[in-house]
């Protein structure tokens, strides 16, 4: 098959082509592998605990949700787990499940195949060894793997090292909303024709001194260092910050007809993708920003606001984002806002930065799929502010046709995408 | 030129290669070619000429370790920069 004549013409009157996903890899830290993952989520446990990597009995939060039991020898040779940081490890381990979930013969087509993986800074704990050590002991020891080891593009460079993908390659860095720009930078380029299928999502590993104490003076982070796995509690009124986690989620996209020319299993269709900027303020959200970026992701999907049974949402468990995420829900739905379920994954991941909004594409494919909603857990005192259906505490079935997710960003950056159920075996969907 | 005992010689080049390049200890014999056989590229060249230098106390250049093809080449250049320096 010569996949380029599947390639239509993007003006008026002619149609973009679809996009379905064919598989899903994750490293989180309520799982490494899509089915511990969604096991996790539909369990409604936390993944959140105390710091282990460093001594944070200085720091205000002193929790996180840490990546448990990764051994990247088990997912990555050791000549290239020398050359990495963490989070360049975890899209590879993440991208080599997708890969295979999704059965895709990459060198057969390499040049049609791309990577858009996102992250928010890359790998700042490497970054910073490196510079300690050139502080302490000078230039002559600079090791040459440390450049390329933490420069925020190179977790989409070793995952098309790895895999062979030759196409269109990016690297989405706009902080909590990289892994949601990351997918709609690549359904984008399926969709135009550049390539046939992406490899793509978001990445990060910043459980390190600096960003915890950066987020800390932002008054950014949960101090419930007490009780660790009720510190992330989105829409409730007990909510006082987000907890940073680490983790990775990569998607393979693939066009629709691609998808079914090979037989492939499709988990669900992804058929819209709205940005938006709030231009207000470094750290505090506008609710105008995110109520566009639903708005434009509806309509670029070609779906009403009414047709949406679930949204996955930014949730993060500050005060202010769950506030405003519900006022641009509210904005955004009408009074269609009062009969969908909304539910914050990060109640159990906590906050994966550049890899959130990829995980929770997976877990908004997932629910679609297979007819459940994860929960948003440590929901116990409903927030006058907050008065949507937030699907507390416990998964719950349901029949979601057209689903959402939201990512929301420092830099006021907001990102949506709107899944559908896969088309039918027949591809009349 | 008569070289010098060097302890553990064999032992340490060969923890270089595996703990700060990440080759694979089985692979790894003095007749190994380090290009050909372990696939070192060129970052791995000046790692390997970095982690030497600290682990033996050395100055190496560029052109001696472009020279070097063979795990056996890394430790005769060892005991030959160590002699030099010992009679510097």
């Amino acid at each position: 098959m010569v996949f380029t004549d599947l390639r239509r013409g993007t003006e008026s009157g002619t149609e973009m082509r679809r996009v379905v996903i064919t598989g899903m890899g994750v490293v989180s830290p309520v799982g490494i592998g899509v089915e511990s993952f969604w096991d996790s989520l539909t369990r409604g446990v936390s993944g959140i605990g105390p710091i282990t990597r460093f001594d944070a009995s200085r720091y205000a939060s002193r929790i996180a949700g840490e990546v448990r039991a990764f051994d990247p020898d088990q997912h990555l040779p050791r000549r290239d787990v020398v050359r990495t940081d963490l989070f360049i490890q975890y899209a590879l381990a993440a991208a080599q499940e997708a890969v295979a979930a999704a059965k895709i013969s990459i060198v057969d087509r390499s040049d049609r195949v791309g990577v858009s993986v996102g992250c928010s800074v890359g790998g700042l704990p490497l970054l910073l060894r490196s510079y300690d050590q050139f502080l302490a002991e000078g230039p002559e020891v600079m090791s040459p793997y440390a450049l390329p080891g933490f420069l925020p593009n190179m977790a989409a460079g070793w995952v098309s090292m790895r895999t062979g993908a030759r196409g269109p390659i990016g690297a989405a860095a706009t902080a909590c909303a990289a892994g949601s720009q990351a997918i709609g930078d690549a359904f984008r380029a399926i969709q135009r024709g550049d390539a046939d299928a992406m490899l793509a999502g978001g990445t990060d590993a910043l459980i390190h001194p600096l960003i915890v104490t950066g987020f800390c003076a932002l008054r950014a982070l949960s101090r419930q260092n007490a009780d660790p796995a009720r510190a992330s509690r989105p829409f409730d009124a007990g909510r006082d910050g987000f907890v940073l986690a680490e983790g990775a989620g990569i998607l393979v996209l693939e066009a629709l007809e691609v998808a079914q020319g090979r037989g492939a299993n499709v988990y669900a269709e992804l058929v819209g993708y709205g940005l938006s900027a709030d231009a207000h303020h470094p750290t505090a959200p506008s609710t105008d920003g995110p109520t566009r970026a639903m708005s434009l992701a509806l309509a670029d999907a070609g779906v009403r606001p009414e047709d949406i049974d679930y949204v996955n949402a930014h949730g993060t468990s500050t005060p202010h984002n769950d506030a405003n995420e519900t006022r641009a829900i509210k904005q955004a739905f009408g009074s269609h806002a009062y009969r969908l379920a909304v539910s914050s994954t990060k109640s159990m991941t906590g906050h994966l930065i550049g890899g959130a909004g990829a995980i929770e594409a997976i877990a908004t494919t997932l629910a679609i799929e297979r007819g459940l909603l994860p929960p948003t857990i440590n929901y116990e005192t409903p927030d006058p502010e907050c008065d949507l259906d937030y699907v507390p505490n416990v998964a719950r079935k349901a029949d979601v046709r057209v689903a959402i997710s939201n990512a929301f960003a420092f830099g006021g950056t907001n990102a949506t995408l709107v899944f559908r159920k896969a088309p039918s075996a027949k591809g009349r969907g | 030129m008569s070289l010098m005992e060097i302890p553990d010689l064999e032992d340490r080049v060969k923890q270089i290669l595996t703990n700060r390049l990440g080759m694979s200890a089985a692979e790894i014999t003095p007749d190994s070619r380090l290009v050909d056989d372990l696939g070192m590229d060129s970052l791995d060249a000046v790692e390997l000429a970095i982690a030497t230098e600290r682990q033996f106390g050395l100055s190496i250049s560029d052109e001696q370790v472009a020279k070097l093809v063979t795990v056996a080449d890394i430790m005769k250049l060892v005991q030959q920069l160590t002699a030099e320096r010992g009679s510097a």
